[in-house]
Protein backbone atom coordinates (compact mmCIF):
# COMPACT_ATOMS: atom_id res chain seq x y z
CA UNK A 1 0.00 0.00 0.00
CA UNK A 2 1.34 3.38 -1.04
CA UNK A 3 2.03 5.79 1.84
CA UNK A 4 1.29 9.37 0.91
CA UNK A 5 3.06 12.45 2.24
CA UNK A 6 -0.24 13.37 3.90
CA UNK A 7 -0.35 10.03 5.77
CA UNK A 8 3.30 10.37 6.78
CA UNK A 9 2.60 13.86 8.15
CA UNK A 10 -0.51 12.66 10.02
CA UNK A 11 1.47 9.81 11.58
CA UNK A 12 4.22 12.26 12.57
CA UNK A 13 1.56 14.55 14.09
CA UNK A 14 0.25 11.61 16.16
CA UNK A 15 3.78 10.77 17.32
CA UNK A 16 4.31 14.41 18.29
CA UNK A 17 1.10 14.41 20.35
CA UNK A 18 2.20 11.27 22.20
CA UNK A 19 5.67 12.70 22.80
CA UNK A 20 4.25 16.01 24.03
CA UNK A 21 1.87 14.29 26.42
CA UNK A 22 4.67 12.11 27.80
CA UNK A 23 6.83 15.23 28.21
CA UNK A 24 4.05 17.10 30.04
CA UNK A 25 3.63 14.21 32.47
CA UNK A 26 7.40 14.01 32.96
CA UNK A 27 7.60 17.73 33.77
CA UNK A 28 4.65 17.45 36.16
CA UNK A 29 6.27 14.52 37.98
CA UNK A 30 9.57 16.36 38.13
CA UNK A 31 8.01 19.57 39.49
CA UNK A 32 6.02 17.60 42.06
CA UNK A 33 9.13 15.71 43.21
CA UNK A 34 11.05 18.98 43.44
CA UNK A 35 8.40 20.60 45.60
CA UNK A 36 7.89 17.58 47.85
CA UNK A 37 11.61 16.98 48.49
CA UNK A 38 12.62 20.66 48.30
CA UNK A 39 15.66 19.55 46.33
CA UNK A 40 16.72 19.17 42.70
CA UNK A 41 19.01 16.14 42.35
CA UNK A 42 20.60 15.15 39.01
CA UNK A 43 17.99 12.48 38.23
CA UNK A 44 15.29 15.10 38.50
CA UNK A 45 17.24 17.47 36.26
CA UNK A 46 17.48 14.62 33.72
CA UNK A 47 13.69 14.14 33.85
CA UNK A 48 13.19 17.86 33.28
CA UNK A 49 15.53 17.83 30.26
CA UNK A 50 13.82 14.76 28.78
CA UNK A 51 10.41 16.35 29.37
CA UNK A 52 11.46 19.59 27.70
CA UNK A 53 12.89 17.73 24.69
CA UNK A 54 9.66 15.72 24.29
CA UNK A 55 7.46 18.81 24.62
CA UNK A 56 9.64 20.74 22.16
CA UNK A 57 9.36 17.91 19.62
CA UNK A 58 5.60 17.70 20.22
CA UNK A 59 5.06 21.44 19.81
CA UNK A 60 7.19 21.75 16.66
CA UNK A 61 5.53 18.69 15.11
CA UNK A 62 2.03 19.83 16.05
CA UNK A 63 2.63 23.27 14.54
CA UNK A 64 4.29 21.99 11.36
CA UNK A 65 1.91 19.10 10.67
CA UNK A 66 -1.39 20.52 11.92
CA UNK A 67 -2.60 20.96 8.34
CA UNK A 68 -1.89 17.35 7.33
CA UNK A 69 -5.60 17.03 6.74
CA UNK A 70 -8.86 18.35 8.17
CA UNK A 71 -8.86 15.85 11.04
CA UNK A 72 -5.42 16.86 12.36
CA UNK A 73 -6.47 20.50 11.99
CA UNK A 74 -9.60 19.82 14.05
CA UNK A 75 -7.40 18.13 16.69
CA UNK A 76 -5.21 21.23 16.72
CA UNK A 77 -8.23 23.49 17.23
CA UNK A 78 -9.52 21.34 20.10
CA UNK A 79 -6.06 21.31 21.70
CA UNK A 80 -5.49 25.05 21.48
CA UNK A 81 -8.98 25.80 22.82
CA UNK A 82 -8.55 23.55 25.85
CA UNK A 83 -5.03 24.92 26.40
CA UNK A 84 -6.47 28.44 26.59
CA UNK A 85 -9.15 27.30 29.03
CA UNK A 86 -6.49 25.51 31.12
CA UNK A 87 -4.39 28.69 31.20
CA UNK A 88 -7.35 30.74 32.41
CA UNK A 89 -8.18 28.23 35.14
CA UNK A 90 -4.55 27.81 36.19
CA UNK A 91 -4.02 31.58 36.33
CA UNK A 92 -7.08 32.04 38.52
CA UNK A 93 -6.97 28.96 40.75
CA UNK A 94 -3.30 27.90 41.14
CA UNK A 95 -2.38 30.76 43.50
CA UNK A 96 -5.43 29.99 45.64
CA UNK A 97 -4.51 26.28 45.78
CA UNK A 98 -0.90 27.14 46.68
CA UNK A 99 -2.01 29.47 49.50
CA UNK A 100 -4.40 26.77 50.67
CA UNK A 101 -1.49 24.31 50.84
CA UNK A 102 0.40 26.72 53.07
CA UNK A 103 2.88 28.06 50.52
CA UNK A 104 3.83 31.66 51.40
CA UNK A 105 2.65 34.14 48.77
CA UNK A 106 6.22 35.33 48.25
CA UNK A 107 7.28 31.79 47.19
CA UNK A 108 4.51 31.24 44.68
CA UNK A 109 6.00 33.24 41.77
CA UNK A 110 8.36 30.91 39.88
CA UNK A 111 6.52 27.69 40.77
CA UNK A 112 3.26 29.26 39.58
CA UNK A 113 4.72 29.98 36.15
CA UNK A 114 6.06 26.42 35.89
CA UNK A 115 2.74 24.83 36.87
CA UNK A 116 0.79 27.09 34.51
CA UNK A 117 3.06 26.04 31.64
CA UNK A 118 2.67 22.36 32.56
CA UNK A 119 -1.12 22.71 32.79
CA UNK A 120 -1.28 24.39 29.37
CA UNK A 121 0.98 21.79 27.71
CA UNK A 122 -0.88 18.91 29.35
CA UNK A 123 -4.29 20.26 28.31
CA UNK A 124 -3.05 20.85 24.75
CA UNK A 125 -1.56 17.40 24.18
CA UNK A 126 -4.01 15.40 26.31
CA UNK A 127 -7.01 16.88 24.45
CA UNK A 128 -5.55 15.95 21.07
CA UNK A 129 -4.59 12.48 22.31
CA UNK A 130 -8.07 11.96 23.76
CA UNK A 131 -9.69 12.93 20.48
CA UNK A 132 -7.34 10.70 18.51
CA UNK A 133 -8.49 7.83 20.71
CA UNK A 134 -12.12 8.54 19.87
CA UNK A 135 -13.26 11.23 22.29
CA UNK A 136 -15.21 14.24 21.10
CA UNK A 137 -14.53 17.84 22.14
CA UNK B 1 -24.21 12.73 12.41
CA UNK B 2 -24.43 9.08 11.42
CA UNK B 3 -22.96 7.69 8.23
CA UNK B 4 -22.67 4.49 6.17
CA UNK B 5 -19.04 4.90 5.30
CA UNK B 6 -17.89 1.71 7.01
CA UNK B 7 -20.55 -0.38 5.25
CA UNK B 8 -19.86 1.18 1.86
CA UNK B 9 -16.13 0.61 2.33
CA UNK B 10 -16.66 -3.00 3.39
CA UNK B 11 -18.87 -3.65 0.34
CA UNK B 12 -15.94 -2.68 -1.85
CA UNK B 13 -13.46 -4.60 0.29
CA UNK B 14 -11.34 -1.51 0.88
CA UNK B 15 -9.20 -0.97 3.94
CA UNK B 16 -9.30 2.34 5.80
CA UNK B 17 -5.86 3.13 4.36
CA UNK B 18 -7.11 2.45 0.83
CA UNK B 19 -10.16 4.65 1.30
CA UNK B 20 -7.96 7.37 2.82
CA UNK B 21 -5.73 7.21 -0.25
CA UNK B 22 -8.71 7.59 -2.59
CA UNK B 23 -10.08 10.52 -0.59
CA UNK B 24 -6.69 12.16 -0.11
CA UNK B 25 -7.00 12.24 3.69
CA UNK B 26 -5.21 10.35 6.47
CA UNK B 27 -6.21 6.92 7.78
CA UNK B 28 -6.95 8.58 11.11
CA UNK B 29 -9.46 10.89 9.44
CA UNK B 30 -11.31 7.96 7.82
CA UNK B 31 -11.44 6.16 11.15
CA UNK B 32 -12.73 9.26 12.96
CA UNK B 33 -15.45 9.80 10.35
CA UNK B 34 -16.51 6.14 10.39
CA UNK B 35 -16.83 6.12 14.17
CA UNK B 36 -18.76 9.40 14.18
CA UNK B 37 -16.06 11.28 16.08
CA UNK B 38 -15.43 13.73 13.29
CA UNK B 39 -17.90 15.29 10.88
CA UNK B 40 -16.25 15.79 7.50
CA UNK B 41 -16.11 19.20 5.87
CA UNK B 42 -18.52 19.85 3.00
CA UNK B 43 -15.78 19.48 0.33
CA UNK B 44 -14.75 16.11 1.81
CA UNK B 45 -18.38 14.98 2.05
CA UNK B 46 -18.76 15.78 -1.65
CA UNK B 47 -15.58 13.83 -2.46
CA UNK B 48 -16.96 10.85 -0.52
CA UNK B 49 -20.27 11.09 -2.36
CA UNK B 50 -18.53 11.26 -5.73
CA UNK B 51 -16.29 8.31 -4.86
CA UNK B 52 -19.26 6.09 -3.98
CA UNK B 53 -21.41 7.63 -6.72
CA UNK B 54 -24.23 8.37 -4.29
CA UNK B 55 -26.00 11.50 -3.03
CA UNK B 56 -24.55 12.88 0.21
CA UNK B 57 -27.81 12.30 2.08
CA UNK B 58 -27.64 8.57 1.32
CA UNK B 59 -24.26 8.38 3.04
CA UNK B 60 -24.69 10.86 5.90
CA UNK B 61 -27.77 11.18 8.08
CA UNK B 62 -28.49 13.99 10.50
CA UNK B 63 -29.22 12.74 14.03
CA UNK B 64 -32.04 15.26 14.29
Amino acid sequence: MEVTARQTAADRFARGVNAGLAGSLALAASALAEQVTGDLPMWNVAIKVIGLVLISYGLVTAINDRRSDEFTLSLWHSGTTLALVAFAFAAVFLPAVAVGLGVPRSDIGAARLEWEAIAVCFAFFATMRWRMRGGSA
Amino acid sequence: MKNRLKVLRAERDWSQAELALRLDVSRQAVNAIETGKHDPSLPLAFRIARLFDMPIEEIFRDDN
